[in-house]
């Protein structure tokens, strides 16, 4: 039985610090990540001024986050799977209610002037039609990126990339922390078993 | 096992770090203003008091939709013995380097637990 309890509490071992080596490459890349994020920062800051790309450059009004953390439990590992994804659209739904009214009495009026329109008067329906479109498609968050310029240059892209890189990272180190902790508490317990037995 | 109900819930990155470490962030698309007014993120400066940097901790911890909170090494030294004390599974807590302190890897929380694991 304590043969068995210590061969078990080997591959635990073995396990954990296997996870624990992918544990530190993980951190490794993240602060090398954030390294490099800071340093195209920098770059950026040297080409916008430090002002644009500091506090009182950031434009925190309808502030919404594009990357939501998504929790899932996986049951079998009993650990919490943890992710980066997008968020959702949202709808624009303040501007549909007055497009149905719009819309169809557009539409009424394109069948109605159907038969004699002129040219310049139907292209002018169509780009009513075409707005009508646009307001009714949900919108994505807006890209950061673009409250600090119009026209951002390499540097502030790169910084971006290297921080939602870090950000996905982020949650790598997470989840696997998670896993440890669940692997370090069965070691605990055969440990027990193993020194009881002795 | 964590149970689910209310981590649906808790979709956002919190963050409590330097001006540099939030415009990243920011930038990364990870910031977010609720329609309350309250922010998921926390700029510490050198004049920034130790106390508003322990209300930022409590308050992101207690949050219902943060699902991690990310702090700056050097911050979280600052608030050293409320990060020790933090044992929740969620939000989680991670440390990560700034600009301008490079990570310490003595203070990992992981690392410790592997000293104390192996008899250290």
């Amino acid at each position: 039985m304590s043969i068995a309890a210590s061969e078990e509490l080997d591959d635990l071992l073995i396990s954990y610090f296997e996870l624990l080596d992918r544990y530190s490459t993980l951190q490794s890349i993240l602060h090398d990540t954030l390294k490099q994020a800071h340093f195209q920062l920098a770059k950026a800051k040297l080409a916008l001024g430090p002002t644009r790309l500091g506090e009182n450059g950031w434009d925190l009004r309808h502030l919404k986050a594009g990357w939501l953390v998504d929790l899932k439990d996986s049951e079998a590992e009993q650990v919490t799977a943890i992710s980066l994804t997008p968020a959702p659209p949202e709808p624009e739904e303040e501007k549909c209610p007055s497009q149905p009214s719009q819309s169809t009495s557009t539409l009424r009026n394109r069948s109605s002037t159907k038969t004699a329109t002129s040219p310049s008067i139907s292209s002018t329906e169509k780009a009513s039609d075409d707005k009508e479109l646009i307001h009714q498609k949900p919108k994505g968050p807006k890209d950061p990126l673009h409250q600090f310029s119009a026209f951002p240059p390499p540097s502030l892209r790169a910084s971006q990339a290297e921080f939602k890189k870090a950000s996905k990272t982020v949650c790598e180190v997470l989840e696997l922390r998670e896993r440890m902790r669940v692997l370090e508490e069965r070691i605990q317990v055969v440990k027990g078993g193993v020194d009881v037995a002795k | 096992m964590t149970s689910m109900v209310g981590m649906k819930d808790r979709v956002l990155m919190a963050t409590i770090g330097d001006e540099d470490t939030i415009t990243g962030l920011l930038l990364a698309g990870t910031g977010h203003i609720d329609p309350k007014g309250k922010k998921n993120f926390t700029v510490v400066t050198s004049k920034t008091p130790v106390s508003t940097i322990e209300a930022a901790f409590t308050e992101y911890t207690e949050r219902a939709d943060i699902a991690v909170v990310l702090i700056n090494q050097h911050v979280a030294d600052q608030i050293r013995p409320l990060v020790e004390k933090y044992q929740q599974a969620f939000p989680a807590l991670l440390e990560i380097p700034s600009k301008d302190h490079p990570y310490d890897p003595s203070k990992d929380s992981v690392l410790k637990r592997v000293k104390k694991l192996s008899g250290e």
